[in-house]
């Protein structure tokens, strides 16, 4: 999806209208905001999402702009020029916080991975929690940048999100690896 | 697989030192580990204060490329390499599947800074100069074969990282695995941010006195920064090389207020359920706890509300379990804070002692519990729990057991 900053906002708070205010979707990462709104598309479709689920979530890599902003405020204008928005909108653990206020959901939410090649991270979490069972079920997502680059106006924010669950005596773990990879490569 | 997950080896750095035992020293003494921030100029930050790492030393091991790497790797460095050699499996590693599991959640943003203040100008956070990714980087130089994640849920994130570790243990995908975190968060813009955010203590002029969990003069947290890695294995495993144990990591337990980004819910009950969860995964009754190492960050609304759930936790025995915060002593370590803190509580095994909550002077009413104030208290401890909060409305708890 193309970031379209304003459009993406005004539909999330649309669709959240009950757990999200304007001014924290106002200070969320862009990356943040794609992945919440995989999650709202995806979750159309899930018929019965809980609330004891949990949200397991790669944004690579978040914050790169505001943190350029926030450097360059910093050497004009000192300590008082750094925003107090980055450290908890901006990071690795933004993202599923955020997903799991708009859904309400009370399970384990947690940043994965993060960088370049950890994508797989998502998995190995996810499948540990869900396997030892910490969760009933949980939200995949993975959101990121078509390139890495200061300029947001050149790059597309990408973002997926899946419903899984736990199988007792279903698919062994690796079958489950190997189907949700295939997913992530199709997508 | 149900059998126990043991502690068998510990890497640890803190302002306290870079030992199991100097960590342990430091906090049963009560010894505070804040102090004025002088490795940059904090005359315009709110908050000038925290509880600073020194110069991080280089593990044998750790190939020359070391004083290359920036402070987060080599912490990072220190305390995986730290762990493995204490757990005697440093010359072993190459004949079995370590995982690792290790929480840091600003690496970019704290590289991105780094390379910034060293730049008259300009363009920051190019990506040409971004770092390589630490976890790939750390299991690359150590030879570690098993499986890898980083994890981050901020100020939670080492028990979230121990909860996965202990799982991947128990589900068979590695024969040992390394969990913990790292923070060097004392830089420039990180003191800014959260002074600005109102989050820190602004009592400048006495920094040890400074962070003070629970007491009724509480202003905000203060920064610390250090690491720790715990080396998990099954009891069977660690038995049957004769392995030292430091304890049981005997349940973690994690939820989500679902309530806000920054704002502590002030309704206790996810962080509750945090509780509740660890005490039955571990089968432990509340009456059985002997210890409980707070979350207290020493914030007005977080430590209410952590108080109201441990008094709802543990029932009217809510006056006979011990309850401290070491962050008083260390400093809030975001990231690595759950994994330091469960340092201090395999201290209290070892050391058969509390470590105090220092500068609790006047206790909040509203937090009421039965608190271990200014100085360490001798106790047989068998069962310790550690509490661990985060932004995003992460909650956990981690119950160890002493073997």
């Amino acid at each position: 999806m193309a970031v379209d900053l304003p459009n993406l906002r005004e539909r999330l708070a649309a669709a959240f209208p009950e757990t999200l205010s304007s001014a924290v979707l106002k200070q969320c990462d862009e990356l943040t905001l794609a992945a919440l709104d995989a999650v709202r598309q995806a979750a159309a479709a899930l018929p019965h999402p809980t609330q004891d689920w949990g949200v397991v979530a790669s944004v690579r890599i978040p914050g790169r702009r505001r943190m350029a902003e926030t450097l360059t405020r910093f050497r004009e204008r000192g300590a008082w020029g750094v925003t107090p928005h980055f450290i908890p909108h901006c990071l690795l653990h933004s993202a599923p916080g955020l997903i799991a206020q708009a859904l309400g959901l009370h399970g384990p939410s947690a940043g994965v991975g993060g960088t370049v090649h950890t994508e797989d991270d998502v998995l190995r979490a996810a499948a540990g929690w869900l396997a030892g069972g910490d969760l009933p079920g949980a939200w995949l997502v993975w959101a990121g940048w078509s390139c890495e680059t200061l300029a947001t106006d050149l790059a597309k924010a990408e973002a997926m999100a899946a419903a899984i669950v736990w199988v007792q005596g279903g698919p062994t773990d690796a079958d489950v690896m190997e189907t949700i990879r295939r997913m992530a490569r199709e997508a | 697989m149900t059998e126990p997950v043991w502690i068998t080896g510990v890497g640890v750095g803190t302002p306290h030192g870079w030992s199991f035992d100097a960590v342990a020293d430091g906090l049963l003494a009560g010894r505070s580990a804040i102090d004025r921030v002088t490795t940059f100029d904090v005359s315009q930050h709110p908050s000038q204060i925290g509880a600073a790492l020194g110069p991080i030393p280089r593990a044998a091991g750790i190939p020359d490329v070391f004083a290359e790497w920036t402070r987060l790797e080599q912490l990072g460095g220190w305390t995986v390499v730290a762990a493995l050699r204490d757990s005697g499996l440093w010359d072993h590693r190459d004949r079995l599947r370590i995982g690792l599991v290790f929480s840091t959640g600003a690496e970019f943003a704290w590289s991105w800074e780094n390379d910034a203040h060293g730049r008259p100008a300009g363009v920051y956070c190019d990506p040409a100069h971004d770092r390589r990714p630490l976890v790939p980087l750390l299991a690359k130089t150590i030879h570690l074969s098993g499986p890898t994640a980083t994890v981050s849920t901020a100020c939670s994130s080492g028990n979230y990282a121990l909860s996965l570790a202990r799982r991947w243990i128990q589900l068979g995908w590695c024969d040992v695995c390394l969990a913990g975190a790292c923070e060097v968060g004392l830089t420039p813009v990180v003191l800014a941010g959260f002074g600005n955010l109102r989050a820190l203590s602004r009592r400048n002029d006495n920094p040890t006195r400074a962070c003070r969990p629970f007491d009724r003069d509480r202003d905000g947290f203060v920064l610390g920064e250090g690491g720790a890695v715990l080396v998990l294995e099954a009891a069977s495993s660690a038995r049957r090389r004769g392995a030292q144990v430091y304890g049981e990591l005997a349940g973690v337990g994690l939820s989500n207020d679902a309530h806000h980004p920054v704002i502590p819910c002030p309704d206790p009950a996810q962080a509750v359920v945090a509780v509740r969860n660890a005490l039955t995964v571990a089968r432990v009754a509340p009456d059985d706890v002997h210890y409980v190492n707070a979350h207290g960050t020493s914030t007005p609304v977080g430590d209410v509300a952590e108080a109201r759930g441990l008094r709802e936790v543990f029932g009217r025995g809510y006056r006979k379990v011990p309850v401290s915060s070491t962050k008083s002593m260390t400093g809030h370590l975001l990231t690595a804070a759950a994994a330091v803190e469960a340092v201090a509580c395999l201290a209290t095994f070892r050391c058969r002692a509390i470590p105090p909550t220092i500068n609790l002077d006047d206790p909040d009413p509203e937090c009421e519990l039965c608190h271990v104030p200014h100085t360490a208290r001798e106790g047989d401890v068998r069962v310790a729990v550690s509490n661990s909060f985060g932004f995003g409305g992460s909650n956990s708890c981690a119950v160890f057991r002493a073997v």
